[in-house]
């Protein structure tokens, strides 16, 4: 029984992180009883699994859909190599390709990187302005708690 | 199958690659980002509070109330519609009428000293933080995501069609107005107006 609640005990800080540097120290003072503690690993347990079955789902439907966009590719490059040589293919292939896709297709692209380069600049001022801010907020109030994310605002890869 | 329609499936399905891997992925990040600032917003506003007198930093309240938002932020990733709903229809609480939940039961605990002005600022809080949740929950799911982008973009083209009506009719308006040729029919309405209206 003893060992139980000692393991139950190791995974509530494994899950909570209370006790662990930069939690907060303010929870982790409060000294909570059995039952409590019991209470709240049920919720996390419950949490967790529900989590893992989700991610499980979400990943099928991703790369599901991906798997079957390159089931369509193969096979509609099966029905060419059939017809035509691998070199008429690749010319068919760009043949095919208009001004209008080509617009299109750089629109996508460009819209896509510029989006991933305004993301970077913005981690790159979150980087620049975190210290600065948390540096202000300790000296009003010393046991300030942390979101723990990274110094760019992403999830801790620990949390992942 | 003909050779083009061959091409024209491989140009599809890179497309649709192409489209997956935004939907999916970036939408998603795009929404964990949006949820992270809107919560450091709500947890500066928290703070500024606090630091103007609202509740003292070493408050139970305010310590529970800080670490929701900084669970919400750490983890807002793992939460997600499809969860919520696997959650509440595959693993249920089990809960009697009267019994509150684990957190309400702390939340009650750490607010019953406090007096009516201070604890209705923080059940707004707490509201707040709850709306963010599911507009969050929302915007994050990839398909409820596409009818809402379909949605903004109809209603972004009726808007501007809308705007472009309105500022086609004040201009014409204007050139009315400007032309003199109803000049005096609008003074009468003036004389009227300022004959009827009162201090």
């Amino acid at each position: 029984m003893f060992l139980c609640y000692t393991n139950y005990k190791v995974r509530y800080v494994a899950f909570t992180g209370y006790g662990k540097k930069g939690m907060n120290p303010r929870m982790a003072k409060k000294n909570k009883t059995r039952a409590e503690l019991e209470a709240e690993l049920k919720a996390l347990r419950r949490t967790k699994m529900t989590s893992g079955l989700t991610e499980i789902i979400l990943n099928l439907i991703r790369y599901g859909a991906l798997v079957l966009c390159v089931y369509f590719i193969s096979a509609s490059l099966q029905y060419l190599a059939g017809k035509s040589t691998d070199a008429n293919i690749f010319v068919r292939f760009l043949g095919d390709f208009n001004v209008g896709q080509g617009v299109a297709v750089l629109f996508g692209a460009g819209g896509t990187m510029y989006g991933l380069a305004e993301r970077r600049q913005r981690q790159r001022v979150i980087e620049r302005l975190h210290g600065r801010i948390k540096q202000l907020e300790r000296q009003i109030d010393p046991k300030r708690s942390s979101s723990n994310l990274t110094e760019t605002g992403d999830t801790n890869p620990v949390d992942r | 199958m003909t050779p083009d329609k061959a091409i024209n499936a491989i140009w599809a399905s890179l497309s649709l690659i192409g489209l997956i891997y935004i939907i999916f992925w970036r939408t998603r990040g795009l929404a964990i980002d949006w949820f992270r600032d809107q919560m450091f917003k709500l947890r500066d506003d928290f703070f500024d509070d606090a630091a103007g007198g609202l509740i003292d930093f070493t408050h139970p309240a305010y310590g529970t109330l800080r670490t929701m938002m900084n669970g919400l932020i750490r983890y807002c990733h793992k939460v997600s519609l499809l969860h919520m709903i696997l959650l509440t229809k595959l693993f249920p609480i089990p809960r009697e009428s009267n019994d509150d939940g684990l957190f309400i039961r702390n939340w009650k605990d750490a607010t019953k000293n406090l007096n009516a002005n201070t604890l209705k600022k923080l059940e707004d809080y707490r509201d707040r933080m709850q709306l963010l949740v599911i507009v969050y929950m929302i915007i994050s799911s990839p398909f409820i995501s596409i009818v809402l982008f379909i949605f903004l973009l109809l209603s972004f083209a009726v808007n501007s069609i809308g705007r472009y009506l309105f500022n086609s009719a004040t201009r014409l308006a204007s050139g009315i107005r400007n032309s003199g040729r109803l000049q005096e029919y609008l003074d009468d309405i003036d004389d009227t107006a300022y004959a009827t209206g009162e201090l």
